[in-house]
């Protein structure tokens, strides 16, 4: 993945966040809050999952994915 | 009823990320029974929350093949709509039906990731899901009876019904058993699971790694602890009230289901279909006994 791609893909992670935060600090009606969690939820964790992805493939990161892999069971 | 006007987004994302840790451990549970049966140690419970985690720093790959903007949207879609059921269901007690439309948008969805990714096990997988859809008169035949019975179909209006006039499961055995079986079809490893039957790899999930699976195993664990507590609720919704009782209860039935998916073998496409309505008219045999 490029350059590019991750400074995108970490931008959308908070633009697509921000309206999660914005439910939790006013006071929304129900249904904004629950258009907002179903759109919201699953988009960011998706960007948030390739912001993760991305994070991870530096050596270090690398190693720790090795262990959560490879615990032995 | 009433719906609170101004509802917190904190309080429900909370019972979302609840359900969906109570879940994992649940399906941790599920495959942990299961392997005991067969002998085998099996995974630690935790595994399957591991499992989901581990993907979202595993590399996502797209096939050529596949229709990028689907392959990811639909898998969004699934996630979005058991949300959408948590939300209805346990958080605010409403309509039975937006849940059942849940699951009929689910079977559309595994349909779409299935044809998504262009992977001829994927698309036998999504086949199935539509063949599937087939075998679930479950689905219809138990609102139509739930509600020829309690005259409602909100859930506060069922557990209502339940605290009143004793509960559902001791007056309409059969459709809990048809309820059963509609819950048993979306178990892992389930004999009636023939879209991610082993034969054809894994059905319409064959193609999906990384960031994307994690957020379809999302999903799916929320869709698992959706269900059951749908099952909880509408049969033994006047006598198990309280979280504790809840999750007791969801145990249980893991356990249950359990060992139904370690000693039957998956049944024929066919077969699946027809032991489901099988299922069904024997609910609606139980109603017009009653």
């Amino acid at each position: 993945m490029g350059k590019e791609n991750e400074i995108k893909n970490k931008i959308l992670a908070i633009v697509t966040s921000i309206p999660l935060l914005l439910g939790i600090f006013l006071n929304l009606p129900l249904a904004v809050t629950i258009a907002i969690l179903v759109v919201f939820v699953p988009i960011s964790t998706y960007y948030v999952g390739l912001v993760l992805m991305a994070r991870a493939k530096n050596k270090e990161d690398e190693e720790k994915r090795k262990k959560i892999t490879f615990t032995g069971y | 009823m009433y719906y609170p006007v101004n509802f917190n987004l904190i309080y429900i994302l909370l019972e979302i990320i609840t359900a969906f840790i109570f879940g994992g451990l649940l399906l941790g549970l599920h495959r942990k029974v299961m392997a005991r049966i067969q002998g085998r140690p099996g995974p630690p419970i935790v595994q399957h929350l591991l499992h989901t985690f581990k993907f979202y720093i595993k590399e996502l790959s797209i096939p050529n093949t596949s229709s990028m903007p689907l392959y990811v949207a639909i898998v969004l879609a699934m996630d979005a709509v058991w949300i959408l059921a948590l939300i209805v269901g346990p958080i605010l007690g409403g309509s039975f039906l937006i849940i059942i439309m849940c699951y009929a948008v689910h079977k559309v969805a595994e349909h779409g990731i299935g044809l998504a990714s262009g992977s001829p096990y994927t698309k036998l997988g999504s086949t199935r899901a539509v063949l599937s859809a087939t075998a679930e008169m479950p689905l219809i035949a138990v609102p139509a009876l739930v509600f020829f019975k309690t005259d409602t179909l909100l859930l506060d209006g069922i557990i209502n019904y339940q605290i009143v006039n004793g509960s559902l499961f001791t007056q309409l055995p059969l459709v809990a058993l048809a309820m059963f079986v509609l819950v048993l079809s979306k178990t892992p490893y389930s004999p009636f699971g023939i879209v991610w039957g082993k034969d054809i790899v894994s059905g319409y999930k064959t193609e999906h790694f990384g960031v994307i699976r994690g957020v379809m195993m999302m999903g799916e664990i929320l869709a698992f602890f959706a269900l059951l507590w749908c099952f909880i609720t509408i049969f033994f919704g006047g006598i198990i009230t309280a979280p504790l009782a809840y999750m007791v209860a969801m145990t249980g039935i893991t356990v249950i289901l359990a060992f139904i998916c370690a000693l039957t073998p998956m049944v024929a496409p066919y077969h699946a279909v027809m032991i489901q309505w099988i299922f069904a008219i024997l609910a609606v045999v139980n109603v017009l006994l009653i």
